[in-house]
């Protein structure tokens, strides 16, 4: 892991505050760790379910066809891994994987509960996927590229796994483009959110960094920039809600 | 430039429309190296279609230039979307410049394309059914059809025959005759006018 490899005197930014390069990864578990039995309750608070809105998008643009191989990195409770499966049907196979076991149990649990059993759940860190290389036709990440430490070599990683001609959404909180909905947007992210997790889920600091996370993830041009530099091409940025969250595509085009 | 989400709209509409189809995915295959773009007039909007073997991608910038560009205001092509005849001509107010054969196979690969509603919702409510409810929705769009043809032309007919709002074809291309003989003599008498002036001034 890149963490691994770097000097321990490297710093990183975990929300606002700046932690070694090693620790961003353990607190990161911590928090998801804490939050994961009331993750999607809380989603459907935060975004006062609009999140479901953004989902479906990603699944209609990603649009899977039967027999595709997927992979849904940081797919956490399962909720486009349980869409692609059914679109992907029996000849195809979508891998559930997410850094974190307590968020991956209870995607399969939740799976499980819907009715899908049998499909890969695999624990990997999105920066060094344990997958062979040009593996998958769509590689989607939604809600966690902020978590991963080195962005870069995620995104690298994804592309690797990337079929040629396969393409890599990332669906992630990003820079509203109005001045007036940021202010009424930081006011929510940082008075309500912490209130809400605190009453909710009784814990406000991880509900805190979820918020700071956003403000700390690079914008919406700053990540295209980094996906081209990846080697994804055809890079489109698809902003929903005025931007408060931006679906970007890529495609591996290499042959 | 033109917002992301017209081009994802289109993309998604254009895949699931494909996907009707197997064999169209492998046409978009054999169109792998072509790609179009639509410029619509008005807006300045560029959309640019690309093609793989999953079918198409939209997108609004592209390094290259495409093999065909089509531009036109949007009424013109919602006419050429609306087109049943795909092997006819462009409708009047699109201008096609570059590879206008890439623009032409496109057309006819989406042509190709059938809907069948029977074959959609069998596997939902069973052979039998399906057929029947098809048959029905059939009879139903027919009726519906017959119903509007008539409409028109009794609402036709009664603005001709009792308002006398709207003239008949026929006393309107008598007219329109009229109106051809009365120009052509009134060209004639200006002719014979100039001439008799010329005349005139010939002889002083």
């Amino acid at each position: 892991m890149s963490s691994d490899r770097s000097d321990p005197r490297d710093t990183t930014h975990f929300g606002f505050e700046q932690v070694p390069v090693g620790d961003k990864q353990r607190r990161v578990r911590e928090v998801f760790s804490s939050v994961a039995s009331r993750y999607d309750v809380m989603n459907d608070l935060m975004s006062l379910g609009i999140h479901r809105v953004w989902k479906r998008f990603v699944i209609d643009l990603a649009g899977v066809r039967p027999g595709e191989r997927v992979l849904d990195v940081a797919g956490g409770t399962g909720d486009l891994t349980r869409e692609f499966s059914k679109l992907a049907g029996p000849q195809g196979q979508v891998v559930l994987s997410d850094i974190n076991a307590a968020m991956l149990g209870e995607g399969r649990r939740r799976l499980a509960d819907k009715g899908i059993v049998g499909l890969p759940v695999v624990q990997a860190n999105a920066e060094c996927l344990p997958f062979a290389d040009a593996s998958f036709d769509l590689v989607t990440i939604g809600f966690g590229l902020r978590n991963v430490t080195d962005k870069d070599a995620a995104l690298r990683s994804m592309r690797r796994v990337l079929k040629p001609g396969g393409r890599l959404i990332v669906l992630e909180f990003s820079k509203p483009l109005n001045a007036g909905l940021s202010k009424i947007y930081d006011q929510y992210s940082f008075k309500l959110l912490p209130l809400m997790g605190k009453l909710v889920a009784n814990d406000e600091a991880s509900y805190r960094y979820l918020a700071e996370s956003i403000r700390m993830h690079p914008d919406q041009q700053t990540l295209k920039g980094m996906m081209e530099n990846a080697g994804l091409e055809r890079c489109q940025v698809y902003n929903l809600t005025g931007g408060i969250v931006a679906v970007h595509r890529g495609f591996n085009l290499a042959a | 430039m033109t917002p992301s989400l017209v081009c994802a709209g289109l993309e998604v509409a254009l895949n699931r429309y494909l996907q009707l189809e197997p064999a169209a995915l492998a046409d978009c295959e054999r169109m792998r190296d072509s790609s179009i773009e639509l410029h619509l007039a008005g807006f300045e909007w560029r959309l640019f279609i690309e093609f793989d073997a999953k079918g198409v991608r939209v997108g609004n910038e592209r390094a290259e230039p495409a093999s065909v560009l089509v531009s036109g205001a949007p009424r013109a092509f919602a006419k050429l979307a609306l087109k049943r005849d795909h092997d006819a001509g462009l409708p009047p107010g699109l201008e096609v410049s570059g590879d206008a054969e890439v623009l032409q196979r496109f057309r006819r690969l989406l042509g190709r394309v059938g809907f069948d509603l029977e074959e959609w919702i069998a596997p939902l409510i069973g052979d039998g059914a399906a057929h029947r409810a098809t048959q029905a929705l059939r009879s139903l769009l027919g009726w519906t059809r017959r119903s509007g043809d008539t409409l028109a032309m009794n609402t036709a007919e009664y603005l001709r025959e009792e308002t006398r709002d709207l003239a008949r074809g026929v006393d309107a291309s008598d007219w329109m005759d009229d109106v051809d003989r009365l120009r052509e003599r009134v060209d004639r008498f200006e002719a014979r006018i100039a001439q008799l002036e010329r005349n005139k001034a010939h002889k002083q």
